[in-house]
């Protein structure tokens, strides 16, 4: 059994630091790891507890981790979006992951081996590195309450993430990768802009449904909604129909990361069954 | 090159990357444009001032506070407001009404109950000096108090900048990782000077 595991485990590394080497070519991961270290501190800021002491620690929390998430967020999508759609786009326009087809384990687990390194492999240092420099900045703030940091790092990358499993999926069907890249960066900036809309509407009508819906995707929208609320009251004006919890918040970063593993699993079902090359 | 020795030699040229990101970092300078004041005041004896600095600081905030006196006083820097203290030593210790009382009695009673409150502090001196950066959103005020038994004449300087990052902390940090990510990546080097070393040389060099 162990040399089963080991025989198969085997292909599943060689694949693994492959792509690897592809994706992070020197100085790539370098140079986003200093991009990363630098953003963590010129971004950082503190939106809540400056006004009075009423902000809770969360709302504190919460602010200075989402501070981050605009030039660093965006840095880390272009790292996966480049990864998912050049890294696997190469190998199906020059035919090598036919090789990678020879290699005696399933098609899954070769795709796997790709996004590990592909997005995996990215988030550690987008996370670690932003965690960690926001704890040299202000360890009181960061320090107990790494579960609400965390919980603002996992809403915020559902939305990139949706969209890597687009750009998987429109590399799979059009078998090229600089299509499916700016479609995705396309994509990205559209959710933005429509995630603009929709806020501005539903603070002038007072209709929600389209902020509830778009939640479902951008699951950070309903958790800056939820701190902001907490903090410095009413988010847009009149809107006062929609007060989330933070139970609404939670059960929305699930349902939003429910849509996004359908996303990847009809990636990996195209591979695994009508993928012919 | 083995796997795990090109694995260890990429963590630590990008632990060298980081590290130079925080040297960057920690070589801002602090904004000047900060606030700033020169106060200059009496405090009896056995008796204590909050009044002179107070203030809600973020760490990318930081406070230098100097206090001269001729007479020996004790100076605390505690992470609370003034009015916190002031209402706390009126609810508990029964001031006879009086809100502001400021006899160092109470003081001492309330600092006994807040040890985790105070920042800094320095008993007995004549001149302190102190470079404050919280680690939170927090409130910070200055406390003068005189327990001797002559009036102290108090010159009080506090000037506020703000900064990217609390430099000192930057810098250890980069201090640490960028030599151990250079003795990570060493392999790497030695990898890519032996492969520039195996490289053919060109045409014309051989015909030379």
């Amino acid at each position: 059994m162990a040399k089963i595991q080991k025989g198969k485990g085997r292909p599943f590394v060689e694949l693994f630091a492959s792509a690897l080497n592809e994706d992070y070519r020197f100085p790539l991961l370098e140079i986003f790891c200093f991009l990363y270290a630098i953003g963590a501190f010129i971004f950082a800021g503190f939106r809540f507890g400056l006004g009075g002491p009423s902000a809770s620690g969360d709302a504190v929390a919460y602010g200075l981790t989402s501070s981050l998430l605009g030039f660093p967020l965006f840095i880390f999508v272009v790292l996966i979006l480049k990864n998912v759609a050049f890294g696997l786009g190469n190998d199906l326009e020059k035919g090598i992951v036919q090789t990678f087809f020879s290699y005696p384990i399933k098609r899954r687990w070769i795709l796997s081996a790709k996004l590990l390194s592909a997005v995996g492999v990215g988030l550690v240092p987008f996370v670690g590195i932003l965690t960690a420099g926001m704890y040299v900045l202000a360890p009181d703030v960061v320090g107990p309450h790494i579960g609400i940091v965390l919980l603002t790092f996992t809403a915020s990358l559902s939305e990139p993430l949706l969209v890597a499993g687009i750009v998987l999926l429109v590399t799979l069907l059009l078998k090229r990768g600089a299509l499916a890249l700016v479609l995705g960066i396309v994509t990205y900036f559209a959710l933005a802009i429509v995630q603009g809309i929709v806020s501005v509407i539903a603070a002038f009508t007072n209709n929600v449904t389209g902020l509830q819906i778009l939640s479902l995707i951008s699951p950070s929208l309903i958790e800056g909604r939820y701190f902001s609320e907490q903090s410095t009251g009413p988010f847009f004006g009149p809107t006062t129909s929609w007060s989330p919890n933070f139970t609404d918040v939670l059960s929305y970063t699930a349902g939003s990361y429910i849509i996004v593993a359908t996303v990847f699993l009809l990636g990996y079902m195209y591979l695994s069954r009508r993928l012919n090359l | 090159m083995n796997l795990w020795l090109a694995l260890t030699s990429r963590i630590g040229t990008s632990l060298t990357a980081i590290g130079l990101a925080l040297l960057l970092i920690s070589l801002l300078p602090s904004s000047s444009s900060g606030s700033s004041s020169q106060i200059g005041t009496q405090i009896q004896a056995g008796t204590y001032t909050a009044n002179l600095f107070e203030q809600i600081m973020s760490p990318q905030q930081s406070a230098t506070l100097t206090v001269t006196s001729d007479t020996p006083i004790d100076v605390y820097l505690v992470e609370v407001s003034s009015s916190f203290l002031y209402q706390w030593i009126y609810s508990h210790s029964g001031t006879n009404g009086k809100y502001y009382n400021n006899n160092v009695t109470y003081l001492k009673s309330f600092l006994g109950n807040f040890t985790q409150s105070i920042a800094y502090s320095q008993k007995a001196t004549l001149s302190f000096n102190y470079q404050y950066t919280p680690t939170k959103i927090t409130n910070a005020t200055l406390i003068i108090s005189n327990t001797s038994s002559s009036p102290a004449n108090v010159q009080a300087n506090w000037k506020v900048s703000q900064q990217v990052a609390p430099a000192s902390r930057v810098a250890t940090l980069a201090d640490w990782s960028i030599p151990v990510g250079l003795v990570l990546a060493i392999p790497w080097f030695i990898d890519l000077y032996q492969r520039r070393i195996r490289k053919p040389t060109t045409g014309a060099n051989m015909s030379a």
